[in-house]
């Protein structure tokens, strides 16, 4: 067991060093210099070769690896060209936005997805649960930001009753946080939610059909007892991970809902970093995701070998 | 990581109300199949054509069946075209998903030690990079269009069909039939293309048409940030982002592509599980 | 009877008006102002971006002189200034008792400091070439300052009004690019970045204090979220429409005022004077005729926006109407091509930034280019970071579509390495002579060169930017015409009964 966690442990540290070559390769590699986009069309050159090197983009490509990783070790992720602030500073406000409109979203999408779900594979050979699993995929096909600024429209401009945007952070004042959340959150779980909710009616389909239900079922249970004691424990499983999966791709749709509704978030900090060519933020905020991710993965792969016995001694 | 499959063992009513969402599935596909080989031949209007005195025209107004659009560009014409980007949008992604994703998920599934590791642990790092910034990246340094966007999409989601045929291929590996063919000496490649293959189709299947419907919506969410479809291609998604600034004033410049996109992606989503009940091969042998 | 206690509860929550914030705000003194750009920095020495300028020049930091609403050069922390006779000493007598608004006292020492910064050989500041005339920049007491230039020079002394000319507090410098320290009306408050930038009054300005209390500059990347925003009173007035399509929501005359002033933004189809085709007059001429620039307005700019025919705006003092110089004329167009050798057809490349005003006219552009033959490939390179680097520096473009917002930047024409290289000798001698004549001249000459690259088609001028301003009706003060790069706020304020 032991060994089995080292090795993973080694595979982490090895992937995010392999990570953080191919994001600063990448950066590198994009055209467009940070000096010539600071300064703009009525730079003179030796202006922009003085800023050039003040900004030390005139090193050589590996010395400039070298030093942002040996500045990695030591916790700082450098110093932004255009801000001329640290870098994590400036993330750090900007996770929090976005991981609240996550969070929010992926509540809101379970709270849609699993009701939903639960119907459509329980009435799967009726009218009813055919039509609530075509709703369902309409869900699927309505662009985000369309429900977006349709819901700010009625809600906001219309009945003013919710804000139109913003973001207010949980400890300024948690009762605004919520309610600054409340229409981008649905627009985010109305697609995510229709997403979700045929993974659950499948695989609870996957489930009513299993034998332990039968069990329970002739041992006097009734049909919604037994799934609920017995099943939805175990559908839960497949959902979760389906969860895990979604959260790489909600990343592009929480930035279209950032941007619909004005919030400070991540995504479109980054698509600024990017357009100012601010490399040193780019890399830094790319790191972090990156290694978020992965720092995750590497989480929940030891929570499955602790809870199921059966992987613990698989390769 | 288990992976979850849509149902394969549900005994499934092989009724009308079945057939009906299939068949219904099967024309929308049909449909944007047939307007995007359509405009290749022929479109009522140049598309392109800017025309500053039949602006934000209605339906059937100075001979444009849909009316037109703040450049006075047919809409009809541009739902057409607009097919073909869609279309394409879909068979990028989905191709480079499933052409690198699934030979690598069934290696890793069939040679489990050090080579499968290493897929596995390659697939974690696509995994950690969302699509978005790939889409982000590239475009920064490509300049956006419809390829960098269905690249970035498509690469974001080979980590979900390798590990998609990984798990099916190692549910394969373990039946009777692989064990048997082992046994009697065949080769890794003759046992792919026989046992494993057939037996994950349906399940990849299923898979590749939800990834189709969603990369068409991933185009239109990219298109809103600037980041596909170049003007002036005409494409559902852009024209669903020119018509943002008219939700208001004339709010059906978003209806025409709103509906196009949503019952592309619908029918994608129907075919999808018709096809799966045709292709799986449990069911296949219960209607036996 | 749980189920409806939870369910009460959520919409009390939901419902409730938010409280807690802002309470210490008085709406009446407050102005919320609406815009589509950020500020990357808020350091205007290191970045050419002009959100920069339009929140800090003039509210926050101040010049030697200002533009007034006229387009006039007009003192401002000098309170006079005397030119030499052969115009290249300036003396100018600041204001005395002038302070920054962290106390510091802003005397000539801030003056040459703020200057030498720029012209230092190490400098790195966007703008250094608009002070390439100045020789040396002394201190003649606490109050005066020398400025003596290599030549004389009209487009010196505009520059000064401008971000080039901003006095700094030299014990204050380390720190701008987060925390501006000036000595105007308004003090730096905060910034949140992402979402707004806070000023407030300064109550110890030297000058006549500002009507506004605070100001919040709040940003938005998506037009139809700062519509919602205006149309539920969290705004009190968009700065700068960039899609006045949506203009007609603010339809209700007894709540909004739609302004329509101008700007010094031309859109300008630059093309590459020497690259292929675009080297023949005629090839250019063409293109200009081709064009139906009142349609593209219509289209592209739901009809706002000034056609000019050179690029010269109203607001300048040589400003003629040159916009029928080249009427739209297909038959024309195609006549001029023919003549050029192009009868079969041409295809040329457009590269656009990805801007909405050029990704607008651009697709105009090719359309109207398709009907006389011209086949214009539309490709769009991220704005600016690829932009800058093959159109402007690389020079790797044969036609593109950008708005050049900076005052007086009709002296590029003068320059053959600026990017659309048009090299005319006459041009040259004339912005020279500009430039060191006495005002009288500099008018009579500037209109030659404004009537000669017309008559050139150096460029095609397509519309001009206007200000766009969308307020409450209690919002006055606040400039129609955008003459300078700042969002002026200084004669702001919001009336009790509206007007």
């Amino acid at each position: 067991m032991a060994l089995n966690l080292a090795r993973r442990l080694g595979f982490l540290v090895l992937t995010l060093a392999v990570a953080s070559v191919v994001i600063f390769a990448v950066c590198a590699w994009i055209p467009g210099d940070p000096a010539t986009t600071l300064l703009g069309t009525q730079a003179t050159p030796a202006a922009v070769h003085q800023l050039r090197h003040q900004l030390g983009t005139d090193r050589p490509l590996t010395s400039q690896y070298g030093s942002w990783i040996k500045s990695l070790f030591t916790g700082d992720l450098g110093t932004s060209y255009v801000t001329k602030l640290q870098v994590w500073p400036q993330i750090q406000p900007r996770l929090g936005v976005t991981f609240s409109l996550v969070l929010v979203g992926m509540v809101l999408a379970l709270l849609i997805a699993v009701p939903v779900g639960i119907f459509a594979a329980v009435r799967h050979r009726q009218v009813s649960g055919v039509v609530v699993s075509g709703l369902s995929q309409i869900g699927l096909a309505l662009p985000a930001f369309w429900i977006g600024i349709l819901l700010a429209f009625v809600f906001s401009v219309k009945l003013d009753i919710l804000p139109p945007g913003g973001y207010v952070s949980f400890r300024q004042d948690p009762v605004e946080w919520l309610r600054h959340l409340v229409l981008p959150g649905i627009s985010l779980a109305l697609v995510q939610g229709a997403v979700l909710s045929r993974y659950v009616r499948g695989a609870v389909l996957d489930v009513m059909n299993e034998d332990y239900i039968r069990t329970a079922r002739a041992g006097g249970a009734t049909f919604a007892k037994a799934l609920w004691r017995h099943g939805l424990r175990n559908a839960a499983i497949p959902v979760v991970t389906v969860l895990g999966l979604q959260l790489a791709t909600l990343l592009i749709g929480a930035i279209v809902i950032e941007s619909v509704f004005t919030m400070p978030g991540l995504g479109l900090m980054l698509l600024q970093a990017v357009g100012n060519r601010d490399l040193v933020l780019v890399e830094g905020t790319v790191m972090i995701l990156v290694a978020a991710v992965l720092v995750l993965n590497f989480l929940v792969d030891l929570l499955y070998l602790l809870i199921d016995p059966r992987l613990r001694s698989s390769r | 990581m288990t992976v979850p499959t849509i149902p394969i063992d549900e005994p499934r009513r092989r009724g009308r109300l079945h057939h009906l969402t299939v068949g219904l599935g099967f024309v929308l596909v049909l449909l944007t199949i047939v307007m995007a080989l359509v405009s290749f031949v022929w479109t009522p209007y140049d598309p392109t054509f800017v025309n500053a005195n039949e602006t934000l025209d209605g339906l059937g107004q100075h001979g444009h069946l849909l009316g037109t659009d703040a450049f006075g560009r047919d809409t009809f014409s541009q739902l057409l075209v607009g097919a073909r980007v869609t279309l394409l949008a879909g068979i990028i992604a989905v191709a480079i998903a499933a052409v690198v994703g699934v030979p690598a998920g069934i290696l890793a599934g069939m040679r489990a030690r050090w080579l499968g590791e290493l897929i596995m642990r390659g697939n974690d790092i696509l995994f950690a990079f969302p699509a978005l910034l790939l889409a982000i990246l590239f475009a920064a340094g490509w300049g956006a269009s419809t390829w960098t966007a269905m690249v970035a999409i498509g690469i974001s989601t080979v980590p979900v069909f390798a590990r998609l045929a990984r798990a099916s291929t190692l549910q394969v590996m373990t039946t009777e039939y692989v064990l048997a063919a082992r046994a009697a000496g065949r080769g890794g490649w003759w046992i792919a293309r026989r046992h494993v293959l057939p037996n994950i189709a349906s399940v990849l299947v299923v898979q590749a048409s939800v990834a189709f419907g969603l990369a068409i919506l991933a185009e239109a969410a990219l298109a809103y940030l600037g980041l596909s479809t170049q003007p002036p291609t005409p494409s559902w998604g852009r024209m669903l982002h020119d018509a943002q600034g008219y939700l208001f004033t004339a709010p059906r410049l978003s209806v025409w592509p709103g509906i196009a996109i949503g019952l592309a992606v619908l029918g994608f989503n129907l075919l999808g599980d018709g096809l799966r009940d045709l292709l799986d091969p449990r069911l296949r042998e219960r209607r036996r | 009877m749980n189920r409806r206690l939870v369910a009460a509860l959520a919409a009390v929550i939901l419902v409730a008006p938010a409280c807690g914030s802002s309470a210490a705000d008085n709406p009446a003194t407050t102005l919320l102002v609406g815009a589509t750009a950020e500020p990357p920095t808020l350091d205007p020495t290191a970045s050419s971006a002009a959100a920069i300028p339009q929140v800090l020049l003039y509210n926050v930091y101040q010049g030697l002189v200002k533009l007034n609403g006229a387009g006039k050069i007009a003192p401002l922390l000098a309170q006079s200034w005397t030119e030499s006779t052969d115009r290249k000493t300036y003396t100018f007598t600041l204001h005395s008792g002038v302070t920054f608004s962290n106390g510091d006292p802003l005397t000539s020492a801030d003056v040459v400091y703020s200057f030498d910064r720029v012209i230092a050989p190490k400098s790195a500041h966007p703008f250094k070439a608009q002070m390439a005339p100045v020789r040396t920049v002394t201190a003649a007491g606490p109050d005066t300052v020398v400025i003596r230039l290599k030549q004389p020079s009209n487009n010196w002394l505009f520059s000064l009004t401008g971000t080039v000319g901003m006095i700094f507090d030299r014990k204050a410098i380390g720190s701008i690019a987060t925390k501006p320290v000036g000595s105007g009306p308004f003090v730096f408050q905060k910034w949140v970045r992402g979402d707004s930038i806070t000023l407030t009054r300064n109550d110890d300005y030297w000058g006549t204090k500002a009507k506004l209390g605070k100001v919040v500059f709040r940003y938005f990347t998506d037009p139809n979220a700062m519509n919602n925003y205006m149309l539920t009173d969290q705004l009190d007035v968009i700065s700068n429409v960039q899609a006045p399509q949506t203009l007609p929501e603010f339809r209700d005359k007894s709540k909004f005022v739609i302004a329509d002033g101008s700007t010094n933004g031309e859109v300008v189809l630059s093309f590459n004077n020497t690259r292929g085709a675009l080297k023949d007059k005629r090839v250019r001429q063409a293109i200009n005729y081709a064009i139906d620039r009142k349609g593209l307005v219509k289209t592209v700019w739901a009809g706002y926006g000034q056609l000019i025919g050179s690029m010269v705006p109203p607001t300048d003092p040589w400003y003629q109407n040159l916009s029928n110089r080249y009427p739209y004329d297909p038959a024309k167009a195609k006549a001029l091509l023919a003549a050029a050798g192009y009868r079969k057809g041409l295809t040329l490349q457009l590269k656009l930034p990805t801007l909405p005003y050029a990704t607008g006219a651009g697709q105009v552009v090719a359309s109207d280019l398709k009907q006389v033959g011209i086949n214009a490939h539309i490709s769009q390179l991220e704005f600016p970071a690829r932009w800058l680097d093959v159109v402007f520096t690389k020079g790797d473009y044969d036609m593109s579509i950008v708005a050049h917002v900076e005052p007086r930047d009709i002296v590029q024409y003068g320059n053959p390495a600026y990017y659309w290289h048009y090299k005319n000798p006459l041009v040259i001698k004339w912005l020279q002579q500009a430039d060191v004549g006495t005002p009288q001249q500099q008018i009579t000459l500037m209109r030659k060169v404004a009537r000669q690259i017309s008559d050139d088609a150096a460029s095609d001028w397509l519309f001009l930017l206007p200000n766009l301003m969308v307020r409450k009706k209690d919002v006055t003060g606040i400039p129609v015409n955008a003459v300078s790069l700042s969002f002026d706020l200084t004669a702001a304020g919001k009336s009790s009964n509206g007007s």
